[in-house]
């Protein structure tokens, strides 16, 4: 056991002064073993999502309490829910998987305002912030934070509402799921002739509010679109593990592989060991540090 | 080794890691768009294999062996890139 591993990773003359997982023969095993099992992995997937999938927990509430606690620490006035930036929202959403992009305004140029003008919403200021990819809600406002123009959005002190939208699918071959957050706060005229037409005409429902109020109590909830997946392994684990540590495997061998080989100062016919290397690290460095959702 | 040849393979070594950094941090900047961070991904390790052609092809010798270890490291990153993203395809 001890003489395979030596021949596995230490260069001596048994194994041509080169560790015999760096032969190409053994590279071309590590290859076709990544490649079957990731194909494997993806059949599981798509075969049972509950046993293998990508782990989501995402909810509208949790969206505007942290969205609004971000805002109470600056000493601004809570958002309030309001339905027709919820539609809106949407609708973007839904606009953005059926045309296949990740924009605020699309291909055909349709704009952010468009959807707010077809729900009627007659703004004085409106903004959007788009998310995609993410697992977890907190990532979401975090991202949105991190970034100063979605910042900017966030601690408006010109918005007064907000809608949101959390929407799964398929965009550019990718399953993902897109987030919308539309800000708004509305053309006072406008608002109250709207109100005065809707009282004459249907009973004015009741206000939703969600999230904190400005005395940090939860008032009331509206129904919230969650979206909540908890397979037995979450996808992102085996994904992101064992590319790792088969290539740490490969950059430990390729040190090594170096260092002896440079201390006896033997020659021979192979590729330089410190590209490889550059190669690798910057591709661990890159897995190490890439972030799983986008921000527009 | 000579200084020039030092110099030499410096140089290489630069442009070698300068397209690295900037390659693999716009698969990051464009983290949202997978099909575009493959094209990256491709021109990288294109990139990677002709830059070490060139090297050996100048600086040392080069044979079919040479070529073939340059291919298959270059396989195995795009074998762990896809298995990184098998989540999203």
């Amino acid at each position: 056991m001890k003489d395979f591993f030596y021949h596995l990773f230490i260069p001596y003359h048994k194994n041509n002064h080169r560790s015999k997982i760096l032969h190409v023969d053994s590279l071309l095993i590590i290859f076709l073993f990544l490649l079957s099992f990731g194909l494997s992995l993806i059949a599981l997937k798509s075969a049972r999502p509950d046993i293998l999938g990508v782990s989501y927990s995402l909810s509208e509430n949790e969206l505007l309490v942290l969205t609004n606690n971000a805002r109470q620490e600056k000493n601004l006035p809570s958002l309030i829910i309001n339905q027709e930036l919820t539609e809106a929202a949407q609708k973007k959403a839904l606009h953005m998987f059926e045309k296949d992009y990740w924009a605020h305004f699309a291909p055909d140029g349709t704009s952010p305002w468009d959807f707010l003008k077809e729900e009627d919403y007659s703004y004085l200021y409106a903004g959007e912030n788009l998310a995609k990819g993410f697992s977890n809600t907190q990532d979401v406002v975090q991202a949105w934070m991190n970034s100063p123009t979605h910042r900017d959005n966030i601690l408006s002190d010109k918005f007064q509402e907000v809608g949101f939208a959390i929407v799964k699918g398929r965009l550019k071959g990718e399953d993902t799921v897109l987030i919308v957050e539309m800000f708004g706060s509305q053309n006072l005229q406008a608002y109250n002739v709207k109100r005065q037409a809707n009282n004459n005409l249907i009973p004015q429902p009741k206000q939703n509010v969600m999230g904190k109020t400005e005395n940090n109590n939860v008032s009331s909830y509206i129904p919230a679109n969650n979206i909540f997946s908890q397979p037995i392994m979450d996808i992102s684990i085996p994904s992101k593990t064992i590319p790792l540590f088969v290539l740490f495997v490969l950059l430990v061998v390729l040190t090594i592989d170096l260092a002896v080989i440079e201390r006896k100062k033997i020659p021979r016919l192979v590729g330089h060991n410190v590209d490889h290397i550059m190669l690798i690290s910057i591709f661990i460095l890159y897995l190490l540090f890439i972030g799983t959702g986008g921000i527009l | 080794m000579t200084k020039k040849a030092i110099f030499k393979h410096d140089v290489y070594y630069f442009v070698e890691l300068l397209i690295l950094v900037v390659g693999f941090f716009l698969i990051s900047v464009f983290s949202s768009d997978l099909p575009l961070q493959f094209i990256l991904l491709i021109f990288i390790l294109l990139s990677y294999i002709t830059l070490g052609f060139m090297h050996h092809k100048i600086n040392h010798e080069f044979n079919e062996k040479i070529v073939l270890e340059y291919v298959s490291i270059s396989a195995l990153i795009l074998a762990g890139f896809l298995f990184l993203n098998i989540g999203r395809i």
